[in-house]
């Protein structure tokens, strides 16, 4: 397992490294200009030296060789001399520099990554909670009043897109009712239990509309799996050895069920880390999906570059847990 | 003399002034949240110079001299505006030499010098700096401190209207201590003095994280130990302009909110919850339908939408632009698409209203008869019978383009409907505004390279003097692929007239005299048919009814005199 893993690893490496180039092209290809948003006053030879300064006449690959150098070495080495207090460089080397607000790209996210954390991560958690008795009931049921339930809120929550809900949730409960803020306030600092309270009211709105969304798509693939395996010769003999029905279904049916559903899980996680691009613009979370639209909005290319790469490391590294944890769960599987 | 000053301003405004300290003392007034839903990124007006970076660094940086919500120009940081009678400016207009005002700190407890404002000049000129503000600078040969308290700015050649440098949001004074090391192309990497500039305005920055949030606390250096009257200030960035605009109008969770362009009704529904309202100002800006005089043929390749490749096959003929303006209902436009964010315009210097010329308001009022008969006089008529004009075989038909923006393709469909009325096609393009607007040499999409016969967006020119925008439509200023589709000429207008009259205008100093020219230019442009002006657009913000003080203010910084602001007890 462990070979397979560093084998994985290894061959994950110039993946990466097409991925990226492959993105700076794209990047490159598309009609894109950071100038195009200033004030219309500002005349063409000031936007033509803005370009000069932001480096954007060089050839394209000494831009993807230096992007490659900022991001691959003096990023890791400026985040070892934060943290170890060990300067290996000059601390003056160049990092990935956002080209609108002239901040290291690295900084950006750091300030980004708490809420998105706490507001797509803790959707995500709740919407797996939900998500997994739900789906084990429907099926153990299937055809009950809970399965039909479940079934009737997953496809709300499947096909109502969140830029309708969201903007729904704010009229009813920030405009009529004043419940919740229809503002989330990224300054606020949890101290007391008032300010707990705050914290939990602004994540309210957006946490249901996410945990729905993601308790929809789980719970489907949960309840397909569980009827699936409850159909199954060997719940039919656990049965007849005198098993529990507890046992059967928790034991038995869901362990084996999970399978497919944790695939699903681990493959949704990087969108955890990747934020939620309309969900944090409707709640003003200005996460990292936030940050991502808007840069590419203002033609922002280092920041998306370097997002859209972090993305796709992402998403390499949890295909390879969600195969590592099939070969956990099932022990008949075996990689090497 | 072309300076607008006017002694009642400033009696009224000391009157404002002294009742407002009566009222209150400095940070009694709680805590005020500002909604900027386009988020501030970079709090350096000469790094990024969009209002939505400027305005919240207005709170902490100031230039010598402002504009109040009439435009007219207010000392700041200087004791008075120079001019030619009080010496200030010297009478060859070599010069311009600005007294500062005596006693101001930064808010890091120095003092403010001429130092400061000759270190700002020099960040700005040096090369390679990223400065957006180098058009503020032109022709500035020497910027030079006289004393401690006295700058003059040397032009290389006669400037009859010097208050570029200085003057206006966008180009606010820099502490020299801070910005020292940031020279030259070391000023786009300094990523700390960017976030947080010390400045000598009412607040200082506490905490910034770009595309988020700004907190500001007290500057407690400020000059008037009175104010300001709100102890600290947030700016929150994020979402759209509905969510802004329902966070103070419906929800109150917010006390002003910034650049509201929304549909009218939509407005009109948040406004009766009676928690705040809706204040607009009018300044230069103009939306214009840019009339394509040159061919944007496909056949004609490189010639495409250039001089040499010939004129546009009917819109080159001023009857039907006429005829294109006349059957606009500017009125009904105003009223479906922008609501009090604007009003019915034929000129496209609209403002200030000492310049309009009013000599072409007679499109203020549609007039579909007389624009079928100009048309009919123009030769084009429908003669296959098919509801569309056409003369020789060709037919009249517009490629009418301009970007994604929901007012816009309003507009857009409406005047598709007025032109179909009087016999013209219209086909209609929506472009993204990053591609529209950006100078991608590759993309055919852009507004200066127009490869379409009409396009739409908004020009507007800061401060009061036209001249700069003027100059816009001279031969000289024609994108062309030579010169890589730069200048601001769109409609490819090129009069020797025109270009004869600009001159004069460069070399004249009397604003009497300025304002005739002004006016003369304008109604050389409308009557060629170079532009179709549209709507005269206002700024538009909501505050909360409790806000008091706001002068909403589209010459400068919507926040300009954030420190008289208070709440209503």
């Amino acid at each position: 397992m462990l070979t397979y893993s560093l084998r994985r690893l290894a061959f994950s490496v110039p993946v990466l490294i097409f991925i990226s180039f492959a993105i700076f092209l794209l990047m490159d290809m598309a009609p894109n200009d950071p100038t195009a948003n200033l004030p219309m006053t500002i005349p063409a030879e000031t936007r033509a030296q803005l370009r000069e300064a932001l480096g954007m006449d060089d050839p394209l690959l000494t831009r993807y060789l230096l992007w490659c150098k900022q991001f691959f070495i003096h990023e890791p080495l400026h985040l070892i001399a934060q943290w170890t207090g060990i300067s290996i460089s000059d601390p003056d080397q160049l990092r990935v520099l956002s080209w609108s607000s002239r901040v290291p790209v690295v900084d950006l996210i750091a300030d980004r990554l708490p809420q998105t954390l706490l507001v797509v991560g803790l959707s995500y958690l709740l919407g797996i909670a939900i998500a997994l008795p739900v789906g084990i009931y429907s099926a153990y049921r299937q055809h009950s009043w809970v399965d039909h339930v479940g079934t009737f809120v997953s496809m709300i929550g499947y096909s109502v897109p969140s830029f309708f809900l969201g903007v729904l949730l704010i009229i009813v409960f920030a405009v009529k009712l004043s419940w919740f803020p229809s503002v989330y306030d990224t300054t606020l600092q949890v101290t007391d239990f008032t300010s707990l309270m705050t914290q939990l009211r602004q994540m309210a709105m957006p946490v249901t509309i996410l945990a729905l969304y993601n308790a929809a798509q789980i719970s489907r693939y949960m309840r397909a799996a569980m009827l699936e395996n409850l159909h199954q010769d060997y719940v039919r003999t656990a049965r007849a050895k005198g098993a529990s029905e507890t046992r059967v279904i928790c034991a038995h049916a869901a362990r084996n069920s999970l399978l497919p559903v944790v695939t699903v899980i681990a493959l949704g996680a990087p969108q955890v880390l990747g934020g939620a691009i309309v969900t944090e613009q409707i709640f003003k979370i200005n996460g990292i999906g936030e940050l991502l639209i808007s840069s590419i909005q203002s033609g922002d290319l280092p920041v998306v570059q370097s997002l859209t790469f972090l993305f796709a490391v992402l998403i390499v590294l949890f295909n390879l847990l969600a195969d590592i944890a099939y070969g956990v769960l099932n022990p008949r599987i075996r990689y090497d | 003399m072309s300076v607008n000053l006017r002694p009642v301003g400033y009696l009224t405004l000391s009157i404002c002034a002294l009742s407002s300290a009566a009222m209150a003392d400095r940070g009694d007034q709680g805590k005020l949240s500002l909604l900027y839903w386009q988020a501030p990124t970079l709090l350096n007006p000469y790094l990024a110079s969009a209002p939505k970076d400027s305005e919240p660094a207005s709170l902490v940086l100031e230039p010598l001299a402002r504009y109040d919500e009439n435009g007219i120009m207010l000392p700041w940081l200087a004791e008075a505006i120079p001019t030619l009678e009080n010496g200030g400016i010297d009478p060859d207009m070599g010069s311009i030499t600005w007294t500062l005002k005596q006693g101001i700190k930064w808010s890091d407890g120095s003092d403010f010098t001429a130092e400061d404002v000759v270190f700002t000049a020099d960040y700005c000129m040096s090369a390679d700096s990223g400065c957006q503000m180098t058009a503020k600078f032109t022709d500035v040969s020497q910027v030079e401190a006289l004393d401690a308290h006295t700058v003059r700015i040397s032009f290389a050649k006669p400037k009859p209207y010097p208050y570029g440098p200085f003057v206006g949001l966008e180009v606010p004074v820099l502490q020299a201590n801070q910005f020292a090391d940031c020279i030259g192309p070391d000023a786009v990497n300094c990523s700390a003095e960017n976030l947080s500039p010390i400045g000598t305005g009412p607040y200082r920055i506490t905490e910034f994280k770009p595309g988020d949030v700004v907190s500001y606390d007290i500057n407690p250096y400020y000059r008037d130990a009175t104010k300001p009257g709100f102890a600290s200030v947030v700016v929150k960035g994020g979402g759209d302009a509905l969510g802004a605009a329902r966070a103070v109008l419906e929800t109150g969770e917010f006390d002003y909110a910034w650049n509201l362009q929304l549909d009218p009704e939509v407005l009109t529904k948040m406004k009766a919850a009676n928690k705040g309202q809706v204040v607009s100002s009018f300044g230069t800006a103009v939306e214009r339908l840019q009339v394509n005089l040159t061919n944007p043929a496909t056949d004609l390749y490189d010639a495409r939408s250039t001089r040499d490749g010939g004129a546009h096959p009917f819109l080159a003929d001023p009857r039907v632009t006429k005829a294109l303006s006349l059957a606009i209902d500017r009125t009904a436009l105003v009223q479906i698409a922008y609501g009090e964010a604007g009003r019915p315009t034929c000129d496209v210097l609209a403002a200030p209203a000492i310049y309009t010329s009013g000599a072409n308001d007679d499109c203020l009022t549609q007039d579909l008869d007389r624009a079928r008969a100009l048309l009919d006089e123009a030769g084009w008529t429908d003669s296959d019978g098919d509801g569309i004009r056409d003369k020789d075989g060709h037919s009249m038909a517009l490629l009418y383009q301009t970007s994604v923006n929901p007012v816009r393709q309003t507009t857009q469909d409406l005047l598709k409907a007025w032109w179909t009325e009087i016999g013209v096609e219209t086909e209609l393009r929506a472009i993204a505004p990053a591609v529209f607007f950006g100078g991608d040499q590759s993309s055919p999409d852009t507004f200066q390279k127009f490869y379409a016969d009409l396009e739409m967006f908004t020009n507007f020119f800061p401060g009061s003097d036209p001249e700069p925008y003027l100059n816009n439509w001279t031969c000289a200023a024609i994108p062309t692929p030579e010169n890589g589709w730069a200048g601001m000429n769109v409609p490819r207008y090129c009069d020797a007239d025109y270009d004869a009259l600009i001159a004069k205008l460069g070399n004249t100093v009397d604003l009497e005299q300025r304002i005739d020219i002004s006016k003369e230019l304008n109604n050389m442009l409308m009557q060629a048919g170079a532009l179709i002006p549209l709507v005269h657009r206002g700024e538009v913000s909501a505050h909360a009814t409790s806000l008091q003080g706001v002068r909403m203010n589209v010459w400068d910084s919507e926040l300009w005199n954030i420190a008289d602001w208070t709440r209503a007890k």
